[in-house]
């Protein structure tokens, strides 16, 4: 896994994340945070325990080897509670992928993507994939505030264009 | 029958003879006083005979009268008779007037009438003749028109295709990049779509990853050229 070189977060909240994560996948993380934040608030009860019951297993289990190696301690309600919350916004605020394509993916592909990009991208950043068929094919790719159109409809619309740049020169 | 002038005459008579018998009525006493039974005999005859005689004149008075009477009755019968002949007279001639008058009218109607027949033919025929002469300059001017419209219409028509090509050629072109967009986005499959968004992201490669420096780069490549 290629770590990012420019983590400045203390906490190594790179850790507690996966390399790519689909806007799905962080929303639905955000909410587990929420839920095991709303837990831990309660006085009662293990920290342990409530961590199980809102966290997913994936989840939980990243939190523990998290803190076996930068020793957090996870019966420390409140130190799990600073971590989570930082890790919430550190989830939100991840550097997105934008990529328009003219289908629907198949969860497989979308896995490829995501293993791609792992390879190829400093990590960890979020995917955002919007099907939309108006590109017809390929793939319109916005990241760092650029927009890169490598979709089929441009490659169409330059094809026509020579065309008729052609037929009005004969 | 008396006339008038016989009756005139017989009154004119009695009337004379009616003082004479006034007298010899009133005689009676002076012959008597003079004691003439013969004169007052011939009186009294005289007198008797004057009453039959006014009795006769009467009688006879009174026959002219009945008689005059019946004449005047006959008169008025046969005036009457006259008159009715005289009508039923006038009645046959004016009847005969009447229906001679009707011969010749009807005789004149008919003349006329044709007359006019034969004038309102001559009409007929002289205007259908104009009109069939109108009728087919019309025709011919028509026809004419009508081979020139077709002409012109000929000449609208290829126009009018001419257009049409160029028009339907256009909205081909304008609407050909959407139908070839739609033609092509169903006809990729699921893994074709898959080919291109990898080459998509292999293109993007160089954009996605961090830029190296010109030294940088100079020292891979004299790495590279070295091994």
């Amino acid at each position: 896994m290629n770590l990012s070189q420019h983590n400045k977060n203390p906490l190594h909240l790179s850790a507690l994340v996966d390399p790519v994560m689909t806007s799905e996948a962080v929303h639905e993380r955000a909410q587990h945070i929420e839920q095991a934040l709303e837990l831990l608030f309660e006085t009662q009860g293990s920290t342990v325990k409530k961590l199980k019951a809102a966290l997913s297993y994936d989840e939980y289990h990243h939190l523990k080897a998290y803190s076996e190696t930068y020793r957090l301690n996870l019966n420390n309600a409140s130190e799990v509670q600073r971590v989570l919350r930082a890790l919430k916004e550190y989830i939100t605020r991840l550097p997105t992928i934008k990529l328009v394509i003219a289908y629907t993916p198949r969860q497989a592909f979308v896995e490829e993507i995501t293993h791609w990009l792992t390879t190829h991208v400093p990590t960890p950043l979020l995917l955002e994939i919007t099907p939309d068929p108006c590109i017809v094919g390929g793939a319109v790719v916005s990241f760092r505030g650029k927009q890169y159109d490598f979709s089929l409809n441009r490659k169409l619309n330059e094809h026509m264009r020579e065309s008729d740049d052609d037929s009005s020169t004969r | 029958m008396l006339s008038l002038y016989a009756y005139n005459i017989i009154f004119t008579v009695l009337a004379m003879l009616a003082p004479l018998a006034a007298w010899a009525l009133a005689r009676p006493t002076k012959i008597a006083r003079r004691g003439n039974t013969a004169a007052a005999h011939i009186l009294t005859q005289a007198q008797e005979q004057a009453s039959k005689v006014l009795h006769e004149a009467s009688m006879k008075a009174q026959h002219i009268i009945t008689s005059t009477q019946a004449l005047k009755e006959d008169t008025e019968q046969a005036a009457q008779e006259r008159f009715r002949e005289g009508v039923d007279h006038a009645h046959t001639e004016i009847k005969k007037m009447l229906e001679r008058v009707q011969v010749h009218t009807e005789h004149e109607l008919q003349e006329s009438t044709e007359h006019l027949t034969s004038i309102l033919a001559e009409h007929v025929a002289r205007l259908t003749n104009q009109l069939l002469r109108r009728t087919m300059a019309i025709e011919r001017a028509m026809n004419e028109q009508a081979k020139s419209e077709q002409a012109q219409f000929h000449t609208e028509l290829a126009t009018l295709k001419e257009q049409t090509r160029r028009r339907y050629e256009e909205r081909l072109q304008e609407k050909l990049p959407s139908i070839l967009r739609t033609i092509v986005g169903h006809t990729l499959t699921t893994t074709d779509h898959e080919q291109l968004i990898r080459e998509a992201l292999r293109n993007m490669e160089y954009e996605l990853l961090p830029k190296k420096t010109p030294h940088e780069s100079l020292s891979t490549q004299q790495k590279s050229t070295a091994s």
